[in-house]
């Protein structure tokens, strides 16, 4: 079921909570929220949230898509100065509203694009945060990523002497992150990222990295374990979906990371009865 | 902005309301286009409400079945179901609040369900066709000649043997055999018998639009063309992943509907 909310300073921000039909939401499951991919509304990518979030809601998780500040439904941010931190403040807002709406305790942090760099902010800034799923998140270069990287493109040299380029940037402003090759994002350190990593991993926090083929940042499956190698893998799963694209467009694409997602989702934080999917065929068993 | 859902339970509608800020009678439905240009007019469609509201209007924009947010999947949308919640928002609005005046907006395939419905209801008294579909085949032709947009899938098979004929998908949004006939169909024609009526293109050159011009001439609807160049709302900005904002155009209709 569908429930369309305001909350948040004057009410501006908008969401929609998906709760299970049939069955009252698992009181010890996290609640899911779905964070805006760039500028696309709380639906998602080719309507790709509200899919997830009924297929979860199916397996007993409530799940809420919401906008930020200045994005899609939710009004501009009340005060001129807000900046890097709003998405923060409005995250912060949502699991303050779920905790009085819906009695959410524990939160599972989802997003695309931006909103993976968002879910990765707020898992390390709240404890309520045990999990996050993160689709092409934050990505470094690695000797086996500018191998592949120059090898593919070996024919051309522009990659060469952007390269240099971008190095030369990185020594004059050492304290800035390091914006990879062909893509116009950029990312923090990556001893911060690392740092913060291990930090949520001694947490307990459970994190599903998934990296798409559309992205050029990110082009093979070890690609996370070369990145961070003192990261301790046992609360981390990393997928590479390389037929993919960046925002899952084809229908085949999608269906099998909502597969991936709904799966991952029940085997770490559904732990103590097995689970049958919506279709009444046992899907897992823990 | 109120959000809520409306209409029979099953079948549950998004809707978005703005209200003025003062007493007003006056409101206006907002009509999306479909697919990923509705994705991207998302973005414009809110900025153009928080304009109308200002304005002075009572705004409602929501999302037709089987998209956004409402019930269904995209394999349940038709014309003729889109054409339904159309008028099940006009009854909304003004069940929510008194109105003594009602328009419609309807960008692109919506411009085509406003057009129709605004010719059927009395109670509609302005509409605003904005880029408008009125050639279904050439529409058709838009959406599938794009690379790499138009996909079929195995995913499909059952739902293909129920329509007697492929489903694409196109960026992620079902094209039915039923759907694409009711598209077809779509004429300028259609556009006959309506009441006052703005056509704003920003796209198009207002000789683009000349069959449409004529069609609403021979139909002695009471309109005015107006072109307004700007970023596209319907189009996606590879650099923002949404359609832009065309200010110009977005206050043309507001002054126009006030």
């Amino acid at each position: 079921m569908d429930r369309a909310y305001a909350f948040g300073p004057g009410r501006g921000l908008i969401g929609v909570l998906t709760t299970p039909d049939s069955a009252p939401a698992r009181g010890d499951s996290p609640t899911v929220i779905l964070l805006n991919a760039g500028l696309v509304h709380h639906v998602g990518p080719h309507r790709l949230y509200v899919e997830l979030a009924r297929q979860l809601a199916a397996l007993g998780f409530s799940v809420f898509r919401f906008d930020l500040s200045g994005i899609g439904d939710s009004e501009p941010p009340r005060r001129e100065a807000a900046s890097d931190d709003q998405p923060v403040a409005d995250i912060f807002a949502a699991m303050n509203f779920l905790e009085a709406k819906a009695r959410s305790r524990t939160y599972v942090l989802m997003g695309l694009c931006s909103g993976a760099d968002n879910s990765h902010r707020l898992a390390v800034a709240d404890e309520r945060v045990v999990g996050a799923v993160l689709l092409d998140g934050y990505a470094y270069g690695t000797l086996g990523y500018y191998a592949r990287y120059y090898w593919q493109g070996v024919l051309r040299p522009d990659r060469g002497v952007r390269f240099i380029k971008r190095k030369l940037a990185a020594l004059l402003n050492p304290g800035e992150g390091e914006a990879m090759p062909g893509f116009a994002r950029s990312f923090p350190p990556k001893k911060k990222i690392e740092r913060e990593l291990e930090q949520l991993v001694a947490r307990g926090v459970r994190l599903y990295f998934i990296y798409s083929g559309g992205v050029d940042y990110y082009l093979y499956q070890r690609q996370f374990t070369d990145m961070f190698p003192s990261v301790r893998n046992g609360m981390i799963r990393v997928d590479y979906f390389r037929e993919a694209n960046h925002t899952y467009s084809l229908l085949e694409h999608r269906a099998k990371l909502i597969d991936a997602i709904t799966r991952w989702l029940s085997e770490a934080f559904v732990t103590d009865r097995d689970w049958t999917d919506a279709r009444g065929e046992q899907a897992l068993t823990t | 902005m109120i959000p809520f859902y409306f209409g029979p339970s099953a079948n549950e509608l998004f809707g978005a309301y703005d209200s003025p800020s003062g007493v007003s009678y006056r409101g206006v439905v907002l009509c999306y286009p479909w697919g990923q240009e509705y994705l991207c007019a998302h973005r414009a469609f809110a900025v153009l409400a928080r304009q109308l509201a200002e304005a002075g209007h009572h705004v409602l924009r929501f999302d037709y079945y089987g998209t956004g947010d409402s019930a269904g999947t995209g394999l349940e949308g038709s014309l003729s179901r889109w054409r339904r919640d159309v008028e099940l928002s006009l009854d909304e609005i003004q069940a929510m609040v008194e109105l003594r005046s009602v328009a419609l907006v309807g960008l692109r395939l919506g411009a085509a369900l406003a057009a129709w419905v605004a010719r059927e209801r009395r109670d509609v008294d302005r509409v605003v066709l904005w880029d408008p579909v009125f050639d279904g085949n050439a529409y058709l032709d838009e959406l599938l000649d794009k690379p790499g947009h138009v996909t079929t899938s195995t995913a499909y098979r059952e739902d293909e043997a129920r329509e007697g004929g492929e489903i694409y998908d196109v960026l992620g949004f079902p094209l039915t055999p039923t759907l694409r006939e009711a598209i077809r169909k779509i004429r300028p024609v259609e556009y006959s018998e309506l009441p006052r009526t703005m056509l704003l293109s920003t796209l198009d050159t207002r000789a683009g639009h000349a069959p449409l011009i004529a069609a609403l001439e021979t139909g002695k609807v009471d309109h005015t063309a107006e072109h307004v160049a700007g970023p596209i709302a319907w189009l996606e900005d590879r650099e923002f992943g949404s359609g832009g904002i065309p200010v110009q155009g977005l206050r043309r209709i507001a002054q126009w509907l006030s």
